[in-house]
């Protein structure tokens, strides 16, 4: 029976949330007190325990140095990335280079890989699912933006996987939130999903009818969202304070922290309420007694500060638009996700830029998980005719180009972005030395025409090629993208027919030795993959 | 899944031309619970109603394996049979084979589990959907009919649809298609029935690519004027006249305007397409391509009104 369940988890930049479908009903799975949406945290406590979700945020504060969040902003990106660097240096947390030139998190001396990370924060849904339930559940989709490319994929697979769930689908948020909204409602409209989550930004168009929910374009920045709010507001205290007393920045660890805590309630108050008088006591090391911060904060002056962040979420609108016949005033219903577009602003500059009020009945945090149950029923249901004519379906898109590198670094673009899944698309190479017997070749995911300037999947090898004079052998590589937007590769040679062997390093980056490290240390942390096993 | 699932009944045709290798065979062969046909040479056995799919295990004897091979391919239900080779030739000779659609090729020596195994999982790959029971009748009996010409329907054959065909008709139908074959909904037989599961997924893509053609407002007008032309390798025939489209004109207008000049003429439709020439012309007078383009057509016209036989000739002409 348990078996049949499957869950779906929206593990979020900020938040994350679990929900599941019984009996043609979605239900949001609350914690013991009754919260519907955890944080993404994980703090590693001294005696070795670990806490995940709401009650590690206190740790925030406490102890920000052993307790994680954000983590999912780092995912995919090589510890000597510009992405990367950025990050590290705002973070309270450290972040080391792993063997394999993934960015990893330090704590205790022990390093950690951002899939361990992810993968806590997923074990903490199953569990709560668990208890919510009383079955154990091993089958799960998650969501990932709908831009994250194959990597970003492969890791947050890996991590489903850590966490003892079988990923039945990596579905992108926004298509997610489509199903959740559209799901029942028999529609035929055009929807425009605008998601801002707390690290990410996404837009998606998509057309619903027939029971068919098929995406025709989708855009995003992986590094726009509600965190670059709280970020500004936390330069407007830190400029009070500097402004008010003298103190070192850098001998306060626990400042930075405190102060983004602020900057959070004080983003909160104001999706509340016009203005408000800001009274905190804040501990400084250079004064005995905490110095006060007095600050009177007024929608018109985050208006000031965070405008801009807004507006380039419009620029990508466009892009999203740019390869569609119609024009974002023709959308029927705009659907806002992610905890971002609570913000009055973020609300005000969307219906100003679609010319029409954006749905305000779908509750933006749960919506996302609320998708990923339903999609999940349907790929856990059972085979029948009825399921076939009745079920929706999702019909997704790829979201980054894929290419290979030709000569002169020049990237040679084989799968267009926005095109429809699953695809694939073969293109002939051939040796360019006499007795060649391998030939090598980068792949790469981007829009820029430079190769390196876009992300490296990895390298193919064409390995074992029969012995001719140059260019005689021609080899036709196959590049996939299946459901879940994962690329593979396989090459055949054109004169015999037979499929030939190939090496491809792609995937998650890390060796099997690594994970299998990772897993040993979850399974004796007495979280991990325990449910691997089954329970009484 | 408590549903039990049959086996597809499986038929070898045996051709050998020495009787007592024949024998051998067809005792080495009964274990595998087939019903096995045998005889002396291909021709002996062409008319054999080897209806229901299986496969045919063949000994390179030369010439005449190349025919049979050929032959086996062109017939209507070649999708459902598969074709072993057994002998001793040239590694040219297994090449050419398999390129000609031998399944595969196995060489003397070879032990009879290697020759079970090879003809069984040829069969598997190779039944008809409905053999398998696993898919709804009316499904599967759709699939194998479309299996058995996939590669001769044109777009509108696959998604059986008029080529006046309105835009929202192509797009239902696609959705209607795509709830019964989308990789989705078959996900629980991925596992259990992989080549009913890939042969699912091959018409899906194709059903994609049609769709993604004819609800293209430029591909769609193009690939009217390929389908005409019998282009095989119409695909890259079609980027090249998108890309000298393009380089026409940057309004869109005059871009679908074009294809469809390209696709009339394709009909023969000689005059309509001038007046499509013409009117495109208008839209941006100082175009000298359009201008050229408009010029040769009525050179076309001009000739064909006078002599009957020239105007059949050009209506008959492939070319644009």
């Amino acid at each position: 029976m348990s078996d049949d369940i499957v869950v779906g988890i929206d593990l979020g930049t900020t938040n994350s949330c679990v929900a599941v479908m019984v009996d043609s009903q979605v239900i949001v799975i609350p914690d013991e007190q009754g919260h519907r949406i955890q944080s993404s945290i994980v703090s590693f406590i001294k005696d070795g325990s670990i806490i995940i979700g709401n009650e590690a945020r206190q740790e925030l504060v406490a102890d920000p140095r052993n307790t994680v969040f954000s983590a999912k902003r780092f995912i995919g990106y090589p510890f000597d990335s510009k992405e990367s660097r950025k990050l590290r240096a705002q973070l309270p947390y450290r972040v080391v280079r792993g063997d394999d030139q993934n960015s990893m998190i330090e704590i205790r001396g022990e390093a950690y890989a951002l899939p361990e990370i992810s993968a806590l924060v997923l074990h903490r849904m199953k569990d709560l699912a668990e208890q919510y339930l009383g079955v154990e559940v091993n089958k799960a989709v998650v969501t990932v933006p709908a831009n994250f490319n194959d990597s970003q994929r492969q890791m947050t697979k890996l991590a489903g996987e850590l966490a003892g769930l079988e990923i039945l689908r990596i579905l992108n948020e926004p298509t997610a939130a489509a199903l959740a909204y559209g799901y029942g409602k028999n529609l035929d409209a055009k929807l425009a999903i605008y998601d801002l989550g707390g690290g990410t930004f996404d837009m998606t168009v998509l057309h619903a009818a027939d029971n068919v929910f098929e995406v025709n374009s989708t855009a995003g920045d992986t590094y726009l969202g509600g965190d670059d709010f709280d970020n500004r507001l936390t330069r407007v205290i830190l400029i009070y304070l500097q402004n008010h007393y003298s103190f070192n920045i850098d001998k306060q660890t626990h400042l930075r922290g405190k102060i983004k805590h602020i900057a959070e309630q004080v983003k909160k108050g104001l999706s509340r309420i016009d203005k408000f008088q800001l009274t905190e006591k804040i501990r400084l090391l250079e004064y005995e007694e905490p110095v006060e911060l007095n600050l009177l904060m007024s929608r018109e002056l985050f208006k000031k500060q965070c405008e801009d962040i807004i507006e380039r979420s419009f620029k990508i609108c466009d892009d999203a638009f740019s390869s569609l016949s119609f024009s974002p005033k023709e959308i029927d219903d705009v659907i806002l996700v992610g905890g971002s577009t609570r913000v009055p602003l973020v609300r005000e500059m969307v219906e100003k830029y679609f010319g029409r009020p954006p749905r305000t009945d779908i509750d933006p945090d749960e919506v996302v998980a609320v998708g990923a149950a339903i999609q999940g029923a349907m790929l856990g249901a059972p085979f029948s005719i009825e399921q076939l004519k009745h079920n929706p379906l999702l019909l997704d898109v790829t979201p980054v180009s894929i290419g290979v590198m030709t000569i002169q670094g020049i990237c040679e673009v084989l799968i267009k972005k926005n095109t429809a899944v699953p695809c694939e698309e073969s293109k002939v190479f051939t040796t360019t030395v006499d007795q060649q017997t391998e030939v090598k070749i980068q792949v790469f995911q981007g829009e820029s025409r430079v190769a390196d300037d876009n992300i490296k999947l990895g390298q193919l090898e064409l390995i074992g090629i029969r012995s001719a004079p140059r260019g005689e052998v021609k080899i036709e590589v196959v590049f996939e993208v299946d459901t879940d937007g994962l690329v593979s590769v396989r090459a055949k040679d054109l004169d015999t027919g037979l499929a030939h062997e190939t090496r491809v390093k792609v995937s998650t980056g890390y060796s099997e030795e690594n994970v299998s490290k990772m897993k040993d240390r979850l399974d004796s942390s007495g979280l991990g993959a325990v449910a691997v096993s089954p329970k009484p | 899944m408590s549903k039990t699932l049959t086996k597809p009944p499986l038929h070898i045709a045996l051709i050998h031309p020495d009787e007592r290798q024949r024998l051998m065979l067809n005792n080495a062969l009964k274990g595998i619970g087939a019903t096995i046909t045998s005889g002396e040479s291909w021709s002996s056995l062409a008319q054999h109603p080897l209806r229901l799919g299986g496969v045919w295990v063949l000994f390179d004897i030369g010439e005449e394996t190349f025919t049979a091979v050929k032959q086996l391919r062109r017939a209507r239900e070649r999708a459902f049979w598969g074709v072993l080779i057994l002998g001793q030739g040239e590694v040219s000779a297994q090449h050419q084979l398999t390129a000609l659609g031998a399944d595969a090729y196995l060489k003397y020596p070879f032990d009879f589990n290697s020759l079970s195994h090879q003809i069984l999982s040829i069969a598997e790959e190779r039944q008809p959907i409905s053999n398998y029971q696993i898919l709804p009748q009316q499904v599967a009996a759709g699939l194998d009919k479309v299996w058995a010409r996939f590669d001769k329907l044109s777009y509108y054959q696959l998604l059986e649809l008029d080529q006046a065909a309105a835009p929202h008709e192509v797009k239902a139908r696609f959705h209607q298609r795509s709830l019964m074959l989308h990789p989705d909904r078959h996900r629980n037989i991925k596992i259990s029935h992989p080549p009913v599961y890939n042969r699912v997924n091959a018409i899906y893509k194709r059903v994609l690519e049609a769709y993604q053609t004819l609800s293209d407002p430029l591909k769609r007008p193009l690939y009217e004027s390929m389908l005409s032309l019998g282009v095989v390798e119409w695909n890259r025939a079609l980027e090249e006249r998108r890309k000298e489209i393009l380089k026409i004109s940057d309004d869109v207008e005059i871009q679908f305007a074009l294809a469809n000049v390209l696709s009339l003429r394709s009909r023969g439709l000689l005059k309509p397409a001038y007046e499509l020439v013409l009117k495109t012309h208008q839209r941006e007078p100082g175009n000298v391509s359009i201008k050229q383009l408009a010029s040769g057509y009525e050179v076309l016209l001009e000739l064909a009104s006078r002599d009957p036989e020239v105007a059949t000739a050009i209506e008959q002409q492939v070319a644009p």
